[in-house]
């Protein structure tokens, strides 16, 4: 037993460690106390602890004030509903309503009313008793009448039982007696307040019926103040894979907080008022007490409406449409389907905090697509779409990336088959002086500003050794012109020759006063920009180009417009008139240019710039593209890009800049090491200045296009979208499916060869249109101007003619300004077109024989009906009718149109082509009904089936020829693709030929005809 | 009134539906619309339209068709009258917010002898217009809205009239395809302040709460030419572009403000 | 300047370095008391407790460790609410993090690849430092083994110690952590950790820096002299130096005696292989050489010392 030292005192003062651990050595250790010490650490240990459950279930949990902000939102919101709904009904009747209740009320408060109650209550006691007693008499007599009934049959003797029996009898008749006095009482006294009572009742009813608006919303009161508090969240399984390539479930959390996403009742996020105290009644009334829940902003001429806006997190999704229509996602729309982060991006499992749940932190390599950049996640389901309704920066981002011809130099998937976007060279000598060509590549947008070939910043030697490489390359060229242009044209009827011919689709001679977004006006800045052809081309070689571009550019996109000598010469004369001015040009070629070594030195460069990615050039047939792929660039991290020696500042201008614009960059993470050093703000800076992040180790060779913001913009969201992310399957657009492979494979064609420029296919197209519009102001046959709608081409006309048509077009609309251009196509690229249009209806390539036995017994109502209608005052027949014909010849409607369109179409053409110009003459207040209410007893279908039929009689077996693809020197040329002339014709009409043998015929089932209407009328 | 009429009940009925109606279109109230309100001090704008130089413009139009009911030709309907004054002028102020209520009546449109009638005609945004053929032939009316069809729909003859309704406010020109000299002009106006000119020219816009307005003329153009091809055979019509002017005005309590028009 | 400095205090701060930070502080806050008592302890030398002196485990000593459960709980517990846990993206075969570093505790070996091949900075060694600490109490002649810590008592473990421990495993997690940035290069706390630094690699194989022997020659095989001189000086290292020693002090030293030739060599092998890292490390950093000894047997064993 260890000795304590006496000398020493026992308190250990706390407050100086040093001597409090001195003191507590010289205790023996069986001595020292522990207590305290525990204490402390005790109560620490508990205090952290409690700490750590509040940090758990508070702190961390943010989601929860949330939605208890929401609730009470919610319900301030539905009560203003209910004050709305109660001002609705007018103040007399809730007068007369709350008056009548009230003194019905009274009434049945009033003392001789409760008295009755009371008296009935007693009664009712009373009742009880006296029932109890009969039926217990009722049960004694039962009994009595067993014994007796025993005593009876064994003959015993029953003198007593009887007498007993009898007077029990009459004790129950008695009884009896009593009970129906008593309920005679009640019912006297009931007969009192009844009417009263149903009086209430009735008019409880009619308040109810009333106020049902109200007692609807009242009930929504109830259900939000029911809703619980907890996470919402939506799970879709193997909806994603993993780094590893297995599939793994995706959890979007988001609806925890954004709980009216989609709510109807919060459409109404702003409130506009010409006064501002009805703002301020309005924000109150909706509990907007802090700004962090509203903006105000004045609108109107003179600043006179004020709107408030409230914060986006109590919304409903903007276009809630999109979400409900186009996303399939039900009523209300269920995030069930897609989510939300697989359009939107961030951390859908997170809560803890905004920045963790938007992906704004390190290391989470989604995070939220704010701003426009949200349409980047289109594509990756709709990789085969051009354009996307309301989303306008992917859609022209996408059609940049082609007409830029980006795919020349980075590869990119979807755009392997692509022909490169710029002319062919091997012939430049023929068409264009070396001179020019040196200038030209020197600063293409400062020869011409809408110009898309891109500045290389070649110096002049380098110009020039390029111009003596295409200078000799173009020395093998065969091109001689075979329509010789022999002077003269009329500049006036050029104009129009301009416009009529329709090269206004695609070619205009406006500057557009230098707008620096010019080159993405839909239309007619698609090609070439005229204003100074005249110092670039000679009039020899336009004109031969004009009349057959094929003789030039066996593969050009350029279609022949079949135009006659004169006006071609015309057009010659008109474009060569415009010969600009060269003051942008500064340097001119010198010296010879013949040099083996230039032209060697030339090579090099064209290799090492990769200009064969867009040109066709001799000797550089098959060379590989010169810059990295793009298929992944949508995810690179800051890491992986390179920002030469730019500093922060300068990347920051970028983003200032653009939110200026009102098209701000994305958000990003904040806690980047150099800043500035983004994804977003990179891309736009390559897109502004493509030598930006040169450095003298690190050249670079990407040459500039000069972009407008809005350019680079549009296609740093197309960037953007190009992650290679994965796509569940049914979710994305299949990329083997043949009818989307057909649509896909269409739109890309509809754009590479601007068919969208004249006519509405989806979505876009038309441009022409406006135009025409502007050219006949007034007229009374502008409806019939401008070229036809082909959303329903693939179910209106049968695919023998189409092929006719595409391969050698020919007049169908006789007042449509623009002639169909003859673009040479060869059958597979008729055959995508045509699938084009198939698949937009879901259908398939099928040659079908679309004749069919008549139903003679129809026809002569329909002649009827024919001429009743005067269809023959727009349409023509064989020639003769409409003058001038309006509308199509009706003698081609047989070889030309599916029966069952027919009649699809004359019943409701405003439903299947808004705006068209053919009348709807079974269309009566908007429902179907007989277009003359005696012929065939007003049947309207019937109707329709009889015009058709008599259509299908009256109708020409023998399709139109072709066209020509050009009339040279007086004869008629036909083309294949492959350059060489030939009678395509021929070609074409032995195709058909085979077609109508091979098909099966096809008859169209009546009734499915019948009910096909029927049900499109009921549906309308 | 005494409480177990029936009457009480039919109220609270016809309230039942109202309420259930105004239900529907509770949802337009985010747009700044047109609010009715009473107007106590509301002044009114008076005024004229005159044409400044000779008129110039077919009197009458070749007709080439159906002349058995249309005649051989037609009087322009377009033309203003001698007097000087223009009339079939719509004036209006375009953006009010607040002001009187329309005043309620039937809209037809009728198709007569070849030609629309009337003319010209205003139609509150949103209500029915009767529409009737009552010509032997068929005709069709090709509703065109700032260049784009809205409708364009048949009647036959003997077919019963039937009501239309325009969604769009503005001038919506109506023409009939087997007719192509046929032409009438619907305004569809989201506010009561509009007026068409008399034959005298003039009109008034009475009843306007005070302030600052702009004040719009339009009227369509009466000059049309007969597009004939070779062999005299009309194959189209064409009109002047309409005719559109705009003035400010002021008005004040219960006073009558004076402006007028000259065309061109 | 700053912004390295900025950025340096950013790596010290990351969650998952702040154990490292804190290792700093325990190793060198524990090696102190440990030699602090191993002084006293040695100045009182060996005495044989008596009854009196011990008092029972329960509850004296439990109730002590039962106190530091709680300290230790508590630690955690305020550690688990204000530090989160430090993850990063999902991990991804296509793509590696730079820098990629092993688990903190294997820095060490890491930082070896550096200066040797995978085989032997991977393998080789790692297996003689589980052979040598097995090893160490067989060959310890010592006879104060146990009840003696000082220096001056025991050069030889203490100096192993210090060199075995706490230069070549923590000194190198330390530096594996703070100061091997992007690219596995060395940065200073003051340099940026760039990723797109630029390192000049000069190093040349000894040999060839100082008589201008080449390792290989043009066609590719070894260079026998260089092998021979590389050989040489290896096996002179690890072997001629431990047997000269023993000839040496075999006579008068009594260490020497009680070890014995097996055990002395078999020490002072291991014992030359730990001091050896050093010394390549040293020649490396200074000097830039590569290889003391390059020779290599078929394709797939090298000897690239």
């Amino acid at each position: 037993m260890a000795t304590t030292n006496p000398n020493m005192p026992k308190k250990a003062p706390w407050w100086n460690p040093a001597k409090f651990f001195a003191v507590r050595k010289s205790i023996p250790i069986e001595q020292r106390s522990y207590t305290k010490i525990y204490g402390i650490l005790a109560m620490l240990l508990f205090a952290f602890t409690v700490w750590a459950v509040l940090d758990e279930v508070m702190t961390r949990r943010p989601w929860k004030d949330i939605q208890a902000d929401f609730k009470e939102f919610k319900i301030s919101r539905l009560k203003l509903e209910i004050k709305k709904e109660k001002a609705k009904i007018p103040p007399e009747v809730r007068k007369e309503l709350k008056k009548k209740l009230a003194e019905l009320e009274k009434q049945m408060s009033s003392d001789s009313y409760n008295k009755t109650l009371e008296e009935i209550e007693d009664i009712q006691k009373k009742l009880y008793k006296a029932q109890r007693d009969y039926t217990f008499a009722k049960a004694t007599s039962d009994e009595t009448y067993y014994y007796l009934d025993e005593e009876r049959t064994s003959h015993a003797d029953t003198t007593s039982r009887a007498k007993a029996y009898r007077e029990i009898e009459k004790e129950k008749v008695q009884l009896l007696a009593v009970v129906n006095n008593i309920l005679h009482q009640d019912t006297v006294l009931r007969a009192k307040i009844t009417p009263i009572q149903k009086a209430y009742k009735e008019a409880q009813r009619i308040n109810d019926s009333v106020y049902a608006n109200v007692i609807a919303l009242q009930r929504k009161v109830d259900a939000v103040e029911a809703m619980p508090v907890a996470v919402k969240q939506t799970m879709l399984v193997n909806y994603e894979k993993t780094n590893f390539n297995n599939y793994k479930m995706r959890l979007d959390r988001c609806e925890t907080c954004h709980l009216s996403y989609a709510d109807p009742l919060f459409k109404n996020d702003t409130i506009v008022s010409t006064d501002k105290e009805e703002v301020k009644a309005w924000l109150k009334s909706n509990k907007y007490n802090d700004e962090a829940h509203y903006t105000i902003k004045k609108l109107g001429a003179n600043k006179d409406t004020t709107v408030a806006i409230v914060s986006a997190l109590f919304r409903l999704h903007p276009n809630v449409d999109l979400l409900i229509k186009g996303h399939r996602l039900g009523e209300p729309p269920a995030p069930g389907v897609l989510g939300c982060t697989s359009c939107h991006g961030g951390q859908g499992p997170s809560i803890v905090s905004k920045e963790f749940a938007h992906g704004f932190q390190m290391h989470w390599d989604q995070p939220l697509l704010t701003g426009h950049y949200v349409e980047a996640s289109c594509q990756s389901c709709h990789s085969g779409k051009m354009d996307f309704e309301g989303a306008k920066f992917i859609s022209q981002g996408k059609k940049l990336f082609v007409d830029f011809g980006c795919y020349g130099c980075h590869s990119m998937p979807g755009y392997e088959e692509l022909p490169g976007q710029g002319p062919s060279l091997v012939s430049i000598t023929k068409k264009v002086t070396p001179e020019w060509i040196f200038q030209w590549i020197k600063d293409p947008k400062g020869w011409g500003k809408g110009s898309r070939m891109p500045n290389f910043m070649l110096s002049d030697d380098e110009a020039k050794a390029i111009t003596a490489y295409l200078v000799d390359q173009a020395k093998g060229s065969t091109y001689s012109p075979l329509a010789n242009y022999s002077g003269g044209g009329d500049l006036v009827r050029g104009k129009q020759t301009f416009f009529d011919a329709g090269c206004v689709a695609c070619h205009t001679i406006d500057d557009f006063k230098g707008d620096p977004n010019m080159r993405i006006k839909e239309g007619n800045t698609f090609a070439g920009n005229f204003n100074k052809q005249g110092s670039k081309v000679t009039a020899a070689w336009l004109y031969d180009w004009i009349k057959n571009p094929k003789n030039y550019l066996p593969h050009s996109r350029m279609p022949s417009l079949r135009l006659t000598d004169q006006e071609a010469s015309d057009l010659t004369a008109y474009l060569m008139s415009h010969t600009g001015t060269n003051d942008n040009v500064k340097t001119s070629l010198s010296g010879d240019i013949s040099s083996m070594d230039l032209i060697h030195k030339g090579e090099k460069l064209i290799r090492s710039y990769g200009c064969f990615g867009c040109h066709e050039i001799k000797g550089m047939e098959k060379e590989a593209k010169v810059s990295v792929s793009l298929a992944t660039f949508g995810k690179k991290t800051p890491g992986e890009l390179f920002y030469g020696n730019v500093d922060g500042e300068t990347l920051g201008k970028f983003r200032s800049e653009f939110a200026k614009e009102g098209i701000p960059l994305g958000e990003v993470e904040t806690h980047a090491i150099h800043e500035n050093q983004d994804w977003y703000t990179w891309i736009i800076g390559k897109m502004k200045n493509s030598r930006m992040y040169e450095t003298e180790r690190i050249p670079q060779r990407m040459p500039n296009f000069k972009m407008s913001d809005q350019e680079a913009f549009s296609l740093s969201v197309f960037l953007r979208s190009q992650t290679g992310a994965f796509v569940p399957t049914g979710y994305g657009d299949s990329k083997t499916e043949p009818i989307q492979v057909g649509l896909d494979k269409g739109r890309l064609f509809a754009h590479w060869n601007n068919c969208v420029g004249c006519h509405k296919i989806e979505s876009a197209g038309g441009y022409v249109a406006k135009y025409v519009n502007d050219a006949y102001p007034g007229d009374a046959n502008l409806a019939y101007f401008a070229p036809p709608f082909l959303g329903p081409e693939g179910s209106r006309v049968q695919e023998q003619w189409l092929h006719q048509f595409l391969s050698g077009p020919f007049k169908i609309r006789p007042l449509v300004k623009f002639r169909m251009p003859s673009y040479g196509f060869s059958d597979g690229e008729i055959g995508t077109a045509t699938n084009y249009f198939l698949s937009m209806h879901k259908r398939a390539l099928v040659m079908t024989n679309y004749d069919y036995p008549v139903n003679a017994s129809l026809i002569p109502s329909g002649k009827m009906l024919f001429e009743k209608l005067k269809c023959l005052s727009c349409h023509t027949m064989g020639g003769s009718g409409a003058n001038p014909a309006k509308a199509p010849e009706l003698e081609n409607t047989k070889r030309r149109l599916r029966p069952e369109w027919i009649t699809r179409w004359i019943s409701h053409p405003d439903s299947i082509m808004p705006g068209t110009p053919m009348t709807s003459f079974w269309i009566s207040g908007g429902k179907f009904a007989p277009a003359d209410p005696q012929i065939l007893n007003g049947d309207p279908y019937l109707q329709v089936r009889a015009v058709q039929e008599y259509l299908h009689t009256i109708g020409k077996d023998a399709m139109p020829s072709a066209t020509p693809y050009a009339t040279i020197n007086g004869s008629d040329k036909y083309i294949l693709p492959n350059g060489d002339y030939e009678a395509a014709m021929i070609r074409a009409q032995m195709t058909n030929a085979n077609m109508l043998m091979n098909a099966p015929p096809a008859q169209p089932k009546q009734s499915e005809v019948k009910s096909k209407v029927g049900k499109r009328t009921a549906m309308r | 009134m005494n409480k177990d009429s029936p009457f009480f009940f039919l109220l609270c009925l016809t309230v039942l539906i109202s309420c259930s109606k105004k239900q529907d279109d509770a949802s337009g109230e985010v747009s700044a619309g047109y609010k009715v309100v009473q107007v106590t001090n509301g002044g009114s704008i008076h005024g004229r339209v005159t044409l400044n130089g000779a008129l110039v413009g077919l009197e009458k139009i070749e007709i080439q068709k159906d002349q058995d009911v249309c005649g051989g030709t037609h009087t322009n309907p377009a033309l203003p009258g001698a007097s000087g004054g223009v009339a079939n002028c719509i004036i209006g102020i375009e953006k009010i917010t607040a002001g009187k209520d329309f005043e309620k009546r039937d809209h037809t449109f009728d198709q007569n002898h070849c030609d629309f009638s009337p003319h010209v005609q205003i139609i509150p945004l949103g209500s029915e217009i009767l529409v009737s053929n009552s010509d032997k032939v068929i005709h069709n009316y090709h509703v065109n809205h700032n260049g784009e069809t809205v409708l364009n729909e048949a009647q036959p003859e003997g077919v019963p009239p039937r009501e239309i309704k325009l969604k769009s406010s503005g001038v919506h020109t109506v023409s009939c395809d087997v007719h192509p000299w046929m032409r009438g002009f619907i305004w569809i106006a989201d506010n009561p302040y509009y007026s068409i000119t008399d034959t005298s020219g003039s009109f008034s816009l009475e009843n306007v709460p005070p302030g600052k307005y702009k004040l719009f003329l339009w009227r369509d153009n009466w000059n049309v030419e007969e597009l004939k091809n070779g062999t005299g055979n009309i194959e189209s019509y064409r009109w002047g572009k309409d005719i559109n002017q705009e003035k400010e005005v002021v008005v004040e309590d219960s006073k009558i403000s004076e402006i007028n028009f000259i065309i061109p | 300047m700053a912004e390295g400095l900025h950025n340096f205090w950013k790596i010290l701060s990351v969650p998952d370095n702040v154990p490292i930070v804190l290792m700093i502080i325990l190793v060198s806050f524990y090696c102190w008391l440990a030699y602090k008592q191993a002084r006293r302890n040695d100045r009182q030398g060996i005495f044989e407790a008596t009854q009196s002196d011990k008092v029972q485990t329960w509850p004296y000593l439990v109730k002590i460790e039962f106190l530091v459960t709680i300290i230790v709980l508590i630690v955690l517990t305020v550690w688990a609410i204000t530090i989160n846990a430090p993850l990063e993206e999902a991990a991804n075969p296509t793509l590696t993090p730079n820098p990629s570093k092993a688990p903190w505790y294997f820095l060490g070996l890491q930082e070896m690849l550096v200066y040797f091949d995978p085989w032997i900075a991977g393998v080789m060694l790692p297996t003689f430092i589980l052979v040598g600490l097995i090893l160490i109490p067989y060959c310890d002649p010592n006879p104060k083994g146990n009840g003696y810590y000082t220096f001056k008592e025991r050069p030889f473990a203490v100096a192993t110690f210090a060199i075995g421990f706490l230069i070549l495993w923590v000194l190198l997690i330390v530096l594996g952590t703070f100061m091997r940035g992007p690219g596995w290069y060395y940065f200073w706390p003051w340099q940026f950790w760039d990723t797109h630094r630029v390192v000049a690699l000069t190093n040349v194989d000894i040999w060839e820096a100082l008589f201008g022997i080449p390792s290989k020659n043009v066609d590719g095989s070894f260079n026998l002299v260089q092998v021979a001189l590389g050989g040489a000086l290896v096996i002179g290292f690890l072997v001629a130096l431990p047997m000269w020693a023993w000839n040496k002090y075999k006579v008068n030293s009594g260490v020497l005696k009680q070890m014995g030739p097996l055990k002395f060599g078999t020490m002072a092998v291991l014992f030359l292989m730990m001091a050896g890292l050093p010394i390549k490390m040293f020649l490396r950093l200074a000097f830039n050489i590569k290889y003391i000894w390059v020779f290599g047997v078929g394709h797939d064993l090298f000897f690239n010392i």
